[in-house]
């Protein structure tokens, strides 16, 4: 054969390798989630089996073994993230500090971080991650996935007169989902207005007079991690001033199901069903 | 019946410190008695134990023949007031509040002072010459002027015993030798019995009647003044050595220590 | 011969003063009780108006009522301590009854209990570290100032360290009521409740009023006590009792409030003198307002702001307590 010949067929090769080359260098086979609305994305994106690290409030889908915890709610466990030797290490702005992830990066791991702070953020996180792992096309999928139900719900709750409610994500003090958050966005999908957009912070702590101020119609209360989970003992039990405690229009689920990710959908159905009762 | 306090053979421990082994002691009506003796020779401890502050191990204190035990407490402070070697106060009471304070074995359960208490501190004060500061804050007097308000309020208290613990530790010459004419005065017009610790030889000869001379918690000498400063009775207690001389004009007796 | 006006404690002073700071109360819990971020007028709740009526009277008042018996306890068991101690720094929380009685919660919180119960469990911790520092305290009878402030030093640093690591082994969640039970807050609460709370309080109350006329003498030393005839041993149980049962309750009613038990009593020693007859109802009386308005502030101050969120009352004791204390202390220091 020629030298040119050659030549060509060694560039052909090298080029072919070079192009392949990000398509491997992209596909991280080792991930570390440092949040479990991550976790979560991982999950649905159909590659949970490459998690090799997750925190301790992370669940995996039923069936599957649960990776080894490497973090806390706020707290990267940094020498076990280190001995798991991860591609690449995900995390959010809410949650790891600027500290720790220095401190990852400092030790020569790779780590993104991405927002979940509204829903939108969510939605473009989902993608940015599945872009990440190598799979674009499976992000865009999800995401198009989650975008059709929240639709549906749109189209199915969402032309009533939208009924004022609150979120309560924690008591002592209480906190509500406030505006510019991701309950905010997702709970106008089931024809609810957050009675607490008009305060100025994210996750306003109020006291019971503002409460009853907002006299929700409905109280969706998510702060069933915080026992005990009776009734009786949330600050708004016998306070018949308020419309959604005398009409009863009290809801208590899981915040696990509320979290920013993959799982939105599926807890706002069960959300509505429990509102609409159908 | 001469008596107004003594002890019967008291003993008295510090934890299992044993301070005092068998001590009786009296003091009579209208007498000065000196407690002397070297330091560690448990003279704070016999006077707390007499004053009733501090029970006795073993042994009796007797009040006019009732033992100290049987008395109640606000009873015995209208007859014992003990004025202490040191009184540290942290808070900002003025002087008149404190001497006050020696009135209160005398008010009802949730009284205030009447005009009477208030008159009766201020002579009081003015039998030790702090009259001058009792608007003011304790802490900002001296510690003579501190204990001249002490000595006051146990006076305030109308005692019919009045112990004092050094009292002259902080005094300057003048007030020394006042207190001392007010301890000779109280028991001598008011019928007082005086009882005093004391280190000074010769404020004790010209103030005290009589002396108890302790040593290592027992009573090592008991007598009049002439009697207890003797050179070999001092060398024999203290291990000092003295030397006494008699004044000419007054025939007062004094020592003075002989140290090369 | 002059005598100063303040040179002694009258009965005209003392029903004068005290009168005038229960005046004073109740003008704060008036003025509390119509102070809010929300808009609400006594003539609405009383005419029907139930968005008032709930405002003023199920939300308003009981916090209202909480934060003065909570300021009564604290300040009054302050004084009492100060006392107790010989000393113008103790604070209640010195004693180590509050580390007992936050360590209760703490490990209610922990195990998974209500809020009720934690309550329960707080003042069950209080009434146990008492006991237990009374006898390690009561060495020869006597509860000597050195001994119990030992005890309770060291007593509040175990329990504190306890409670770090109940911290650290509990959820998210549970660490942060952890936190808002240590930050101290008043919160409104049942009428149960505050009524079991006020008989715990005003019980101590009166039985620290009754106690301060032998409290001037316990303040010279025990000997000097004891000779103007005070049953010294028993006036200190007596006392350490129950300023420790009334700090129990606070406690366990309201988390760790900082700064009413110390600078109150101190202030207030300033202000009238350091006569106790006078000084511990007048510090109860005193904390009780300090603590409504101090909520009343809390609940208030950046309700209208960017920051929309209740602070905890102890930042506003502290902010406000500290900076007044200063002032009326450089006055004090000139005149001497």
């Amino acid at each position: 054969m020629s030298t040119i010949m050659k030549s060509f067929r060694l560039a052909t090769i090298t080029l072919l390798i070079a192009f392949s080359l990000p398509v491997w260098a992209e596909a991280p086979r080792r991930i570390v989630s440092l949040k479990p609305s991550i976790t979560d994305t991982v999950y649905a994106l159909g590659l949970g089996e490459r998690l090799v690290g997750v925190t301790k409030y992370c669940d995996a889908p039923d069936g599957a073994k649960k990776p080894e915890i490497a973090a806390d709610y706020t707290r990267p466990y940094t020498e076990r993230i280190i001995g798991l030797r991860p591609d690449i290490v995900i995390g959010s702005e809410e949650n790891s500090s600027r500290r720790s992830i220095d401190a990852l990066r400092r030790a020569g791991l790779s780590v993104e971080i991405f927002p979940f702070t509204t829903l939108g953020e969510t939605l473009d996180s989902i993608e940015k991650i599945s872009a990440v792992l190598g799979a674009p096309e499976r992000g865009k999928k999800l995401r198009g996935e989650i975008e059709g139900r929240l639709d549906a719900l749109k189209k199915r709750y969402g032309d009533k007169k939208p009924a004022n409610a609150v979120v309560v994500w924690g008591l002592k003090p209480t906190i509500l989902a406030g505006p510019g958050t991701f309950m905010d966005d997702a709970i106008a999908y089931i024809g609810l207005t957050n009675a607490a957009r008009g305060t100025s912070v994210r996750y306003p702590k109020i006291g019971l007079e503002q409460l009853i101020a907002f006299d929700p119609d409905i109280i969706v209360d998510l702060s069933m991690d915080i026992k005990p989970g009776s009734a009786q003992e949330r600050p708004w039990s016998n306070v018949d001033s308020i419309k959604a405690v005398r009409e009863g229009r009290v809801i208590a689920m899981d915040p696990g199901m509320f979290r920013a990710g993959p799982r939105m959908p599926n807890a706002l159905e069960k959300l509505a069903a429990r509102i609409y009762g159908n | 019946m001469d008596t107004l306090l003594k002890t019967k053979d008291v003993a008295f421990a510090y934890g299992g410190n044993p301070v005092l082994h068998g001590v009786s002691v009296s003091l009579r009506w209208g007498e000065v008695l000196g407690i002397m003796g070297p330091n560690g020779a448990g003279k704070s401890t016999l006077l707390n134990v007499m004053s009733g502050v501090m029970p006795p191990s073993s042994g009796e204190v007797l009040l006019r023949d009732l033992s100290l035990k049987d008395i109640p407490h606000r009873e015995r402070a209208r007859s014992i007031a003990i004025v202490p070697q040191e009184t540290h106060i942290p808070f900002p009471f003025t002087s008149l509040e404190i001497v006050l304070m020696g009135r209160s074995p005398y008010l009802p359960r949730f009284g205030f002072e009447s005009k009477e208490d208030v008159g009766i501190a201020m002579e009081a004060m003015r039998a030790v010459d702090c009259n001058e500061f009792a608007g003011r804050d304790i802490r900002s007097l001296s510690g003579g002027e501190r204990r001249r308000v002490i000595i006051a309020r146990a006076l305030a208290q109308n005692p019919k015993a009045l112990l004092l613990d050094e009292p002259t530790s902080f005094l300057d010459i003048r007030h020394t030798s006042d207190l001392a004419k007010l301890m000779r005065g109280l028991a001598k017009k008011c019928g007082m019995g005086v009882a005093c610790v004391m280190h000074d030889l010769n404020l004790a000869t010209s103030t005290c009647d009589r002396i108890v001379l302790l040593k290592e918690g027992r009573v090592a000498a008991e007598g009049a003044p002439s009697e207890v400063i003797t050179p070999e009775i001092i060398e024999r207690v203290y291990g000092a050595r003295i030397t006494i001389g008699r004044d000419p004009d007054s025939g007062r007796q004094y020592c003075i220590p002989m140290h090369e | 011969m002059e005598i100063e006006m303040r040179s002694h404690l009258t009965s005209r002073r003392w029903i004068w003063i005290n009168a005038g700071l229960l005046a004073f109360l109740i003008a704060s819990i008036a003025f509390a009780l119509f102070l809010g971020s929300e808009e609400a007028s006594l003539r609405a709740a009383l005419s029907g108006d139930e968005r008032a009526y709930a405002i003023i009277f199920v939300s308003r008042l009981p916090r209202i009522l909480l934060a003065a018996l909570v300021g009564m306890a604290l300040a009054s068991a302050g004084g009492a301590f100060q006392a107790l101690l010989r000393n113008q720094l103790a604070d209640p929380f010195i004693l180590g009854v509050s580390g007992g009685a936050a360590l209760g919660a703490v490990a209610a919180v922990g195990a998974g209990l209500g809020f009720t119960l934690q309550s329960i469990a707080a003042f069950g911790g209080a009434i146990v570290s008492m006991l237990a520092i009374f006898n390690i305290g009561n060495a020869r009878r006597r509860l000597s100032p050195t001994t119990l402030l030992l005890t309770g030093v060291i007593f509040n640093a175990f329990c504190f360290a306890l409670i770090l690591f109940v911290n650290s082994i509990v959820t998210m969640e549970e660490a942060y009521q952890i936190l808002f039970l240590l930050m101290g807050n008043i919160e409104p609460m049942g009428m149960g409740t505050i009524a079991v709370l006020a008989l715990c309080v005003l019980g101590g109350f009166a039985m620290l009023c009754a106690c301060s006329w032998r409290m001037n003498l316990l303040a010279m030393g025990d000997a000097d006590a004891a000779s103007m005839g005070v049953n010294v041993a028993r006036l200190r149980a007596v006392v350490f009792i129950a300023a420790s049962l009334m700090v129990g309750a606070a406690v366990a009613a309201s988390g760790l409030i900082g700064f009413v038990g110390l600078a109150v009593p101190h202030i207030m020693r300033l202000l009238t003198g350091a006569d106790h007859r006078l000084l511990v109802p007048a510090s109860g009386l005193a904390g009780a307002a300090f603590l409504v308005l101090a909520d009343a502030a809390a609940r208030t101050l950046l309700m209208h702001t960017g920051y929309a969120t209740e602070l905890p009352v102890g930042v506003i004791t502290a902010m406000v307590g500290a900076p007044l204390f200063m002032i009326l202390l450089r006055r004090q220091q000139k005149t001497i």
